[in-house]
Parts: structure tokens; C-alpha cells; sequence
């Protein structure tokens, strides 16, 4: 395809075409390409704006959600008068504004195992900038699977990871992180927070290497993990390899098509309902409740080897198993958990509580808040 | 008796309370003699172990790889949020 660029668009990119990694030549490239959003949160907001100024030909724009006020903190391409708006329409009406030879196309639809394939296949670039882990690992499956690069990056409060995936015999996703992690274990923004600016940060990474790979460049984030620590600014750079034994990418892939199983581990960092709220218990309310003997189960969240070294007389259940014991678990009983120090437990009562157990307490400063305030005779580790 | 250091990121910091943690030990050859030190002192950090890719010297290895305390080792649990 032979495009031309008109005057108003020379003059629009002019600073780009002065530039001789991108040129005239660069700058028709630009517009003959095509690149699929996936997530117009923290990370697609600014990437959207970055894209579309930039000159981007097509731009696809994937998001169910709609523009909440608490997006406004750092969703940039959302305004106020926009809250309660369809975010990809919100984010056209932005980019609409801001460049209008740039076409958009709107999917207001999760992206999911069923929509997958068709969404990415019209687009030579995929962008990750969704919020989950069942959505990444599906994002980086479909890149692996369709031969397209795949611009990585994920926040939470002020740390950011950003790299280019499944370019040029790199590294999938797969290949530095095998597998979704188990749910619950790592905290969305919703539930742990994220500094407004961190986003942009990220998401100029992406969107600086969205139009490096489009432009062939070699010298890209390709084969290094991008670690930021915006509190303290350090950025951290990690060597990562494409691994041949890889599930998706390797030689001999074990995932050749998109099945939930794949990707179920993980559906669960969307913040679960909470039906109760668990309490927490000082270790004297709970040296009363022992000698009061008020019934309760307690239960030792914590791994064998310590409960060996002392317990309370509790029911072992470790932390990482305790989702598998919930159905022996009487859902009105009062039930104590305890740790070591309270920080699993606190972890545990919260998945008992989201699981609608009713009455559940967290011991807190655990096992060695017992043993220096009730019983020192216990060996302390 | 060799000390090491080990740097931590993400929500294994908020786990251990501390960006780091040392600790001393003789019986240190591999990538993953250290991961079975961290796990018996830091039991807390165990759901992040078996998710989080070790660093060693700012390159992600196997377990199998040789370690030795002027390394600058690192885990690097995966992080989701966008």
C-alpha cells in the first residue's frame, strides 16, 4: 500500500520527519499500521494519546468498562464530563480530537478466549495494558500464536514492570513467568493502590517501544525486563532469554490453542465481594476465649516444618492449601487463624471471609506475640 | 560462613517488611540452595517463591546456576496491575 503524507500531516509530524530513524518513510510506516489496545485503564490512556498523536494509522481499542471517577487519578484520556461514558468512546472522542487522521476502531467487549483471535488478527502490533493475569497470559498467548510483538506493562502502587514480547526471537511472557499465578495472591490496583503517574511512566515505555517495533528497530526493550521503582526512581534492568521449553513459544509447544484452562488460575484478581469483614483478636481477648472455652476452631496457617517447631494446638493448614480445605470447614463456627507474626493469617482470614465463613478472627501478632506475652516456655524462631 | 543478600521487589517487600534480607550461610552453591535458605527463614514469602524468577547479577537463571556472595541476587515476583 503507497500512501502519501498531505500538507497538514507534514506539517503535524514535522518534528518526527526531521528525525532520520523516522523520516518520511518511518512517518508512512507509522501510518500504515495498525495496533491493538487491549485495556484503556492506566497503562491504554496515555499509550492511546501517545498513538494516536504520533500517527498511528488504525488504532483498536478494547474495553468493557465504563469511565469511573476514581479512573480520573490517571486515566488521562478520560475527562470528568466523560464519567459513566463507555471508556473506548470516551477514548475515541480524545483521540478524535486530538488527531483525526488517525481511525479508531471501538470493542466494547472483555477480551476473552471466544473474541480473541478475530480482535487481534486485524493488527500488526498488540499492546498489554490490562489489569489481570488471566487477561496477560491470554494477550501473550494469542501474540505467540498470531506472530505479533507484544508491547508488556503491569503497576501496583509505585513499582512497574514494562518489556517487548515475541520479537525478533525473544521472550514470551510464558518464558519469564511460566504460569498464572494462584488467585488472590498479588493485589490489582483496585485493591492495593497505584500512584497516578506510574501509568503515564509505564505507558510512554510501551508506547516508546510500540513505535520503535513498528519502525523494525533493533535496539528495543526486547530481552530485558524493564523493573521501575518510581518512589525511589531506580530503574532496574533484567536479562530474560526465550526459553526453549516455553509452553507456548518453545520448541515443542504444550499450548497450540486458547482453552480456559490456560487462563481460570487467575480470574479471581478482580476484587472478590466481601460478605464479612474478619475481626481481630489481641492475644489477651484470646487467652480469654481459650479460658472461657468458648468454641472455636483454630487453624495454623502456617507451613509444617514450623507448626513442628511449636503451635497451639491448632489444625495445620497452610496458607497455599487452604482453599482446597475450605468445603471441611463449618461456614457460622467462630474460627481463629494464626500465623507466625499475623501477616499470613490476615491473608487467610480475608479469603475465609470472601468465601462467606461468618465469624472469623485474626490472631494478631500470631504465634510470637503468644509466646512473649502468654507462654515463653514455646521455642521462639 | 558467607553472607548474602538478597534484593527483594513488589509484594514480597510488603510481605518481609524490608527491601532486602541477608542472612549467613556455608552451604551456598546454586541459584537454588539460596531459595531453600530464604524458605526455611522466611517462611512468609513462600506463596511468592513459587511464583517470583530469581536474578542473579541482573539476569533471570535457572536453579541450577552457581552462586557466590558478590553476586547481586534478586526476586522478581510478576506484577498484574494496568
Amino acid at each position: 500500500m503507497t500512501q502519501n503524507l498531505s500538507v497538514s500531516e507534514q506539517v503535524r509530524y514535522s518534528r518526527h520527519l526531521m528525525l532520520p530513524e523516522i523520516g518520511i518513510a518511518g512517518q508512512l510506516r507509522l501510518k500504515e499500521s495498525a495496533v491493538l489496545l487491549i485495556g484503556l485503564g492506566g497503562l491504554g490512556s496515555p499509550l492511546a494519546m501517545y498513538l494516536a498523536a504520533a500517527g498511528i494509522g488504525r488504532l483498536g481499542l478494547v474495553d468493557p468498562d465504563r469511565v469511573d471517577l476514581s479512573n480520573l487519578q490517571r486515566q488521562i484520556i478520560h475527562s470528568t464530563t466523560n464519567a459513566e461514558q463507555l471508556k473506548v468512546d470516551s477514548a475515541a472522542a480524545t483521540i478524535r480530537d486530538l488527531n483525526p487522521h488517525v481511525k479508531v476502531e471501538c470493542y466494547p467487549v472483555r477480551f476473552d478466549i471466544s473474541n480473541a483471535e478475530s480482535l487481534a488478527a486485524p493488527y500488526d502490533v498488540i499492546i498489554d495494558g490490562t489489569d489481570n493475569f488471566a487477561t496477560r497470559y491470554l494477550v501473550n498467548d494469542i501474540a505467540v500464536m498470531q506472530q505479533k510483538p507484544n508491547i508488556y506493562g503491569s503497576i501496583l502502587r509505585f513499582e512497574g514492570q514494562a518489556t517487548v514480547l515475541n520479537y525478533k526471537g525473544g521472550p514470551c511472557y510464558r518464558c519469564i513467568f511460566p504460569t498464572p499465578p494462584p488467585s488472590g495472591l498479588i493485589p490489582s490496583c483496585g485493591e492495593a493502590g497505584v500512584i497516578g503517574v506510574l501509568p503515564g511512566l509505564i505507558g510512554m515505555i510501551q508506547a516508546t517501544e510500540a513505535i520503535k517495533v513498528l519502525l523494525n528497530a533493533n535496539d528495543t526493550l526486547q530481552g530485558r525486563l524493564l523493573c521501575v521503582d518510581a518512589w525511589k526512581m531506580k530503574f532496574r534492568e533484567l536479562k530474560i532469554r526465550r526459553n526453549p521449553q516455553c509452553s507456548v513459544c518453545g520448541d515443542q509447544p504444550s499450548i497450540t490453542t486458547l482453552r480456559d484452562e490456560n487462563y481460570v488460575n487467575t480470574c479471581e484478581t478482580l476484587v472478590p465481594v466481601t460478605i464479612s469483614m474478619p475481626l481481630k483478636l489481641s492475644i489477651h481477648e484470646y487467652r480469654e476465649l481459650r479460658e472461657n472455652q468458648t468454641p472455636h476452631i483454630l487453624i495454623d496457617v502456617r507451613e509444617e516444618f514450623e507448626f513442628l517447631t511449636c503451635n497451639l494446638g491448632g489444625k495445620l493448614i497452610p496458607l497455599s492449601k487452604l482453599k482446597e480445605h475450605l468445603v471441611q470447614l463449618p461456614k457460622t463456627a467462630m474460627i481463629v487463624v494464626h500465623c507466625k507474626s499475623g501477616g499470613r493469617s490476615a491473608t487467610a482470614a480475608k479469603l475465609l471471609c470472601d468465601h462467606g465463613f461468618e465469624q472469623v478472627c485474626n490472631l494478631e501478632g500470631g504465634i510470637l506475640a503468644w509466646i512473649d506475652q502468654i507462654d515463653p516456655s514455646l521455642p521462639k524462631y | 560462613m558467607q553472607t548474602y543478600r538478597v534484593l527483594l521487589f513488589a509484594g514480597m517487600r510488603e510481605a518481609v517488611g524490608a527491601e532486602s534480607i541477608s542472612f549467613d550461610a556455608h552451604d551456598v552453591a546454586t541459584a537454588g540452595d539460596l531459595l531453600r535458605h530464604i524458605r526455611l527463614l522466611h517462611p512468609e514469602l513462600e506463596p511468592w517463591l513459587k511464583i517470583s524468577r530469581i536474578a542473579v547479577n541482573q539476569s533471570f537463571v535457572p536453579l541450577e546456576r552457581g552462586v557466590d556472595p558478590t553476586c547481586e541476587i534478586a526476586l522478581i515476583p510478576p506484577v498484574s496491575g494496568g
